[in-house]
């Protein structure tokens, strides 16, 4: 199994289980750039694992950040809120250093939370979470 | 009959037109934008459904300005197809079903 990490943190209670993650335009968007001679920072912003998510969300900030375009549009609903739109990017995710995987992610506004992605169920389903509660850690592995 | 917009996903799925024709946000939230980059690749998209659904029902439909450039088994063979026409601009790359399923906001992000 590879990609194995344990993660201690200070309160897994109080903040949930996160992690560092860079944030890079996907592939294609990448060799565009290098064809074009444009360069782009990688994002590296704290994430939350959470399971209550099916997509994998960014701060709307991100794609900004990197110079990238929309690919899609859905709708966001909540217990008080409906028909929200939000827009959705291509990025590739590394987590871990050598746990890379490529989503359509959606972008909301995370000002004021202690994250500014949220690693969600379209990442999860190629992983393996243990959550670890007694022993205040997590292990996420691929 | 009609149906408050804002009733959620309930009030949704019983609205009297299928959800993409009256997908067009009027709920706008404190720190939530409207988004309009991709209004006419949607408009195109809406306008194109009905055949869409029955000749390509389940794949992904390219979108980019007022034409449906096709359709493809697969969301990534569909971006790919876009990044090859138009680069890093934006271009719509959408699911072919009859009701879209709008995406819970994750509880963490509303506490």
């Amino acid at each position: 199994m590879a990609g194995i990490s344990r993660w201690g943190v200070t309160d897994l209670q109080q903040n949930g289980p996160l992690l560092q993650v860079a944030i890079h335009p996907v592939k294609a968007i990448r060799d565009i750039f290098a064809s074009e001679g444009t360069t782009y920072q990688p994002q590296t912003v704290s994430a939350l694992v959470d399971t209550g998510a099916s997509h994998s969300m960014v701060d709307r900030s991100i794609p900004q950040n990197l110079g990238i375009s929309t690919v899609g549009e859905t709708t966001l609903w909540s217990a008080t809120h409906s028909d929200v739109p939000s827009q959705m990017f291509d990025v590739t995710f590394i987590i871990l250093a050598d746990f890379v995987k490529e989503v359509q992610c959606l972008e909301s506004d995370f000002s004021g939370r202690p994250f500014m992605a949220i690693i969600g169920r379209d990442i999860l389903a190629g992983c393996v979470l243990v959550y670890t509660g007694w022993t205040n850690t997590f292990t996420l592995s691929q | 009959m009609e149906y408050p917009r804002n009733r959620g996903i309930a009030g949704l799925r019983h609205s009297q037109n299928s959800y993409v024709t009256s997908f067009r946000p009027c709920v706008y939230t404190d720190g939530m934008s409207e988004n309009n980059v991709l209004s006419d690749e949607i408009e195109t998209f809406n306008a194109n459904k009905d055949h869409l659904l029955v000749e390509a029902s389940g794949k992904y439909a390219l979108v980019i300005g007022s034409e449906v450039v096709g359709t493809y088994v697969s969301e990534r063979d569909a971006l790919t197809e876009g990044y090859k026409r138009v680069g890093n601009k934006p271009f719509l790359v959408k699911k072919i079903i009859q009701f879209d399923n709008p995406v819970a906001l994750p509880v963490s992000l509303t506490l």
